[in-house]
């Protein structure tokens, strides 16, 4: 197969140096502000596990997602991405449809609100239900529909040529671009994922399969595309002697069918999840 | 009042005048078997279409036909079985299963029902007519361009197919939008998802796969007809358009299509293998996360027919691993078949017959798919007749043996007879043997080179396996003859099925055989997924009118509406008589349609006028009843009118009509970024000037804000601001610097400008019509309804719009 190869070359295990930079870790703020997370909900965690309320696998996916996080932002991962437009892609994919279901399925939210002392935690139960406003502003974000078109927009904007390559040039607004993925990730995810505890699986099921179709068909032009959309990359690419178009199908390749499989693999346990509730409630009825 | 006094009384409000007043029918009964009908009538046409082509290809250097003959029947096969055939024979037994099965007297929009059949129907002749002005279509049920552009084929043969099959369509989605809405709301009460009959959740699925999977086609006929009359040059290279966008839109159709044709098979089978087990399917939930999961997975894989036509070699290795994730989902439910035949003490009668059949020759068909799935092995193979022997395998193996043995179990409720077990028995053999030896030679054929769509071969090749094939298809063409000689004697003299003759479990069983044209004489709740298993008194209380609504009130069709997921008896549902709108409409449509292929556009936009005003006539007559009456009614059976969200089927139907709108237009701009991605330069130069875009656009979203107020000067404000935006629109497509016969970008832009112009011509008609029923019908019952639905329209060609607008204009910019 000669495709394998390209692939293989694509896709280094190991770490080459070039032009005298090393490929090694680096970290920055956003390292930091990763750990105060961690720490943050080891916190929250201790105090719940000494109040006899465990949850092992919750904190497990959490800080996995954290890992991840980690591994997609400070790896030589990330040194590598900003020379390929494939390696980028798994960059991305690692934050979008890794770290945010797994931090989604933590439900972390509870566990941080235990790291807050006490009269803080009841400060922050009383504001909110006494706000009406916030609560309906949440429940609007957190909506489906609203999460979706967000998400969306995200994912495609995002993509176009002119904000593609100015996040290549500014490190800040590289930072803002993985932000906005990340975030309107956890969003989506949160939507989906709270449409099985609302009772509408259904809704969180076509959630998954619209967003499976429309990335898939960004994944789809990526690959079709007969030139580099990437300016940038095509530079980078020839000084490693790899074809620049070959790295953006490999890019469109991988947010077209590993990225749409993982959109399959949350639809079916979220239908399954759901289905499962909806026997209970029947065998209740009874 | 007594049984038989309410039997009468049901009867005469669902009962449809004789003679010619029978084209007005609308209810599920004639319109599921008028489908079912006319659906057989063309599988007979497809199949001696088949073997006029088998005596062709009985000898070597045949002339029986000659090639343009084979051409044209070749083509005109695979498109009669698959559009004409599977997929609406498929509809009409849902039309006709589903409303019994669940609990219900008829589907959610019983006209919309009729409009789809009166579409398939005269889309069908429509494209049979090419054969009496001797200009039948030839380019392969695919039609691959640049084979079918004007240049390779410039008869109107090919205008035939896409005008007609675009008519068919429009049938078929109407019809799944109507399925779907059926199934989520007209469930008998009590029947929560997980309690649903299988064949309901698989068609769900399919429902919606349809609802997606259709429109990428129907874009794709529109583009090349446009191409074909206007020389717009979507798919022409040297214009800077491109052949493989067909490929892709076709396939982005025609991989769920296979599913879609399947899946509704697969319903049947679990209901008959449960029956015939003689107990409760194993691993039902499994079998519905299958058919889900299938859906999925079925509209990522359309690359794999696109193997050889020199996408980059990377795609062939995820699209092969991709494909294989299909079998995953085939055998779980083909486990779950085996399983529930091990466990239970089935009986061999004729439909387990086929059933047995089509387990056999669809994991033959499934295990070649796997071959297929294979790069190496698909560059030998494709286009030869092992892939003609493979898809036959899976279609006819996994729908037609279904279909039979569905058939042989379903008669009753249709005749009160039985068919003949041991001509059922001869049917089967002879099918199964004639099938196998058409089909089992045809992989020795094409392993030994034989590629598909020839007409003739030479001496000394593939000599045995044609002949055998040949003789095959001559089996299974007495098979069918056995068939309707069954049918027709059943009808005559077949054995009294009496009550449940298969001792089924679900509810199309539980009223006297054949089922009545009110399918319920009062409308029963449900506890459990085997209803007539698990509640021995279940059957007398529905046909004692003890259920629900066994009173026709006023003459009425009544029915209920229960919410989506846990069928909680929400709202009463008041059906529409016997009406001629949708035969109407569609004969107009069908007028617009022959207009157009004749190249006579001015008759074609009268014509197409004529179709608006008979629709809002069809929407201003409303089935609910007057405010009075509703009041009556409410009193009486202590339910609400069906009006307003979330409760309105109304307002489901919009929905579903957004999401099916939603897949063709997200196709138009997958479209348009794809001939980008070709064009030399992208984005092209010339775009309109920004002032009447910006108009447009304002226009546009004040109009969305007013159709959000409930009042009516506010829809009727919204119906002006939208026919300004649709102005404006206009204006922006005519001052753009677009040649749209020089290059294939240009004709996109002005597509996504026009299609976002028509758009906003609906949405102002919908508020311009909800605004005339808020000042002359105030009050009636769908008030509520309609204008929530002009809101809903109009959320959706707001995002829509934006994007149309803007794409031309601020996309540049975002480039450079």
């Amino acid at each position: 197969m000669r495709t394998l190869p390209i692939a293989v070359a694509l896709m280094p295990a190991a770490v080459h140096a070039h032009d005298g930079h090393a490929h090694g870790w680096s970290f920055n703020y956003v390292f930091l502000l990763i750990l105060l997370a961690a720490a943050w909900y080891g916190f929250g965690w201790r105090r719940l596990w000494l109040n006899g309320s465990r949850r092992v696998s919750q904190g497990a996916s959490h800080y996995a997602g954290l890992l991840v996080m980690v591994i997609a932002l400070h790896s030589p991962l990330a040194a590598i991405s900003a020379e390929r437009v494939s390696m980028h892609m798994i960059q991305h994919m690692l934050l979008i449809v890794v770290a945010a279901p797994l931090l989604v399925f933590a439900s972390p939210l509870p566990v941080y609100l235990w790291a807050l002392p006490e009269d803080l935690r009841h400060g922050f139960a009383r504001w909110r239900s006494r706000s009406r406003g916030t609560i309906s502003g949440w429940r609007a974000l957190t909506s489906p529909g609203a999460a979706w078109i967000v998400h969306g927009i995200a994912l495609w904007a995002w993509h176009l040529p002119a904000l593609y390559e100015a996040a290549l040039r500014d490190s800040l607004l590289h930072d803002l671009e993985h932000a906005s993925f990340f975030f309107s990730a956890l969003l989506f995810w949160w939507a989906a994922w709270s449409t099985v505890r609302r009772e509408r699986g259904a809704a969180g099921v076509l959630l998954m399969f619209t967003t499976l179709m429309h990335s898939g068909l960004l994944g789809a032009l990526m690959t079709f595309a007969s030139t580099p959309w990437y300016g940038e990359y095509v530079e980078r690419a020839r000084g490693l002697g790899l074809d620049g178009l070959q790295d953006q199908q490999l890019a469109g390749l991988l947010m077209w069918v590993p990225m749409g499989a993982t959109y399959l693999v949350g639809g079916m346990l979220i239908f399954a999840l759901w289905f499962r509730e909806l026997e209970r409630r029947s065998l209740r009825r009874i | 009042m007594n049984r038989e006094q309410l039997e009468r009384e049901q009867e005469r409000a669902w009962s449809t005048g004789p003679g010619w007043r029978a084209l007005s029918a609308v209810n599920q009964k004639p319109m599921g078997r008028r489908y079912m009908l006319t659906a057989f009538v063309f599988f007979l046409a497809g199949g001696l279409l088949a073997l006029l082509m088998r005596i062709q290809l009985a000898v070597p250097q045949n002339d029986f036909l000659g090639h343009q003959a084979y051409n044209e029947m070749f083509t005109m096969h695979g498109t009669t079985m698959l559009f004409l055939f599977a997929v609406p024979m498929l509809e009409g037994a849902a039309i006709y299963l589903l409303p019994p099965m669940i609990g219900a007297r008829d589907m959610a929009f019983p006209r919309l029902g009729a409009f789809g059949y009166w579409c398939y129907l005269l889309g069908g002749l429509l494209l049979y007519c090419s054969l009496f002005v001797g200009m039948m279509p030839d380019a392969g049920w695919t039609m691959y361009t640049p084979l079918s552009n004007s240049r390779f084929s410039p008869g109107s043969g090919v205008d035939f197919w896409l005008i007609g099959i675009t008519l068919v369509e429009i049938g078929s989605i109407t019809a799944a939008a109507e399925i779907a809405v059926t199934i989520l709301r007209c469930r008998a009460p009590g029947m929560s998802l997980d309690r649903m009959p299988l064949f309901a959740w698989y068609m769900l699925v399919v429902a919606f796969m349809i609802l997606f999977g259709f429109p990428p086609l129907i874009l794709g006929d529109l583009l090349l007809e446009i191409e074909r009359a206007f020389d717009w040059p979507f798919f022409d290279p040297e214009r800077g358009g491109d052949p493989l966008l067909w490929q892709h839109l076709f396939w982005l159709f025609g991989h769920p299509e296979v599913y879609i044709i399947f899946l509704p098979a697969a319903g049947m089978v679990s209901t008959m293998i449960a029956t015939f087990s003689r107990r409760p399917i194993a691993g039902y939930p499994w079998l519905v996360a299958a058919a889900v999961g299938t859906g999925f997975v079925s509209f990522g894989l359309w690359a794999h027919h696109m193997f050889t036509t020199g996408i980059p070699l990377m795609s062939l290795s995820f699209f092969s691993a991709a494909s294989m994730t299909v079998a995953i989902f085939a055998g779980i439910q083909v486990f779950a078949w085996i399983a529930t035949l091990w466990l239970g003490r089935p009986v061999l009668t004729t439909p387990l017959l086929f059933v047995a059949g089509f387990l056999f020759l669809f994991v033959i068909g499934g295990l070649t798919g796997v071959m297929l799935a294979v790069i190496p092995f698909d560059w030998q193979a494709h286009s030869s007749y092992f892939l003609v022997s493979h898809f036959h395998y899976v279609l006819f193996g996994g729908m037609v043996f279904p279909l039979f043995g569905a058939i042989y179990y379903w008669f009753p409720t249709a005749t009160g007879k039985l068919m003949s077990e041991r001509l059922g028995r001869w049917n089967f053999w002879l099918m199964f043997a004639g099938f196998n030896l058409t089909f089992l030679p045809m992989k020795v054929a094409g392993m030994m080179g034989m590629p598909r769509r020839i007409y003739t071969y030479p001496r000394g090749m593939w000599e045995w396996e044609n002949f055998a094939a040949t003789t095959g298809a001559f089996l299974m063409a007495v098979s069918i003859l056995v068939f309707i000689a069954n049918f027709v004697l059943g009808m005559r003299n077949g054995r009294p099925a009496g009550l449940n003759p298969w001792n089924a479990a679900t509810l199309e069983w539980a009223t006297p055989q054949p089922v009545p044209t009110y399918n319920f004489l009062s409308l029963p709740v449900i506890e459990s997924r085997d209803p007539l298993w698990r509640d021995g008194e279940l059957a007398t209380a529905i046909n004692d009118g003890r259920g629900l609504l066994a009173h026709p009130w006023f003459g009425l069709r009544l029915g209920v509406l229960t919410t989506p997921v846990s069928a909680q008896l929400r709202r009463l549902l008041v059906l529409p008589q016997s009406d001629f709108a949708p035969l109407v409409a569609a004969l107009v449509l069908a007028a617009a349609c022959v207009a157009a292929l004749l190249k006579h556009w001015s008759l074609t936009a009268l014509a197409l006028a004529a179709f608006l005003l008979v629709m809002l006539n069809w929407f201003w007559r409303q089935p609910h009843p007057a405010p009075g009456r509703a009041h009556e009614l409410r009193q009486r059976t202590g339910l609400e009118v069906n009006d307003g969200p979330p409760e309105a089927a109304g307002w489901w139907g919009m929905w579903t009509a957004i999401g099916g709108l939603g897949a063709m237009y997200a196709s138009l701009v997958f479209a348009y970024f794809y001939l980008g991605m070709q064009a030399e330069d992208f984005p092209q130069q010339g775009a309109p000037p920004a002032l009447p875009l910006l108009l447009a656009a304002a226009t546009l979203a004040l109009a969305a804000g007013l159709a959000h107020s409930r009042r009516a000067m506010s829809q009727l404000a919204a119906g002006i601001a939208g026919l300004a935006s649709m102005g404006f629109t206009l204006q922006a497509a005519f001052a753009a610097d677009f040649s749209p016969t020089e290059t294939a970008l240009d004709a996109a832009s002005l597509t996504l400008l026009g299609s976002h112009a028509l758009q906003a011509f609906v949405a102002a008609i919908i508020s311009l019509f909800a605004f005339a029923w808020q000042r002359f019908k105030p009050g009636y019952a769908p008030e509520r309804t309609i204008v929530a639905n002009a809101r809903a329209f109009w959320q959706y060609t707001l995002i829509t719009g934006l994007i149309s607008l803007c794409i031309n204009h601020f996309w540049p910019s975002l480039l450079s």
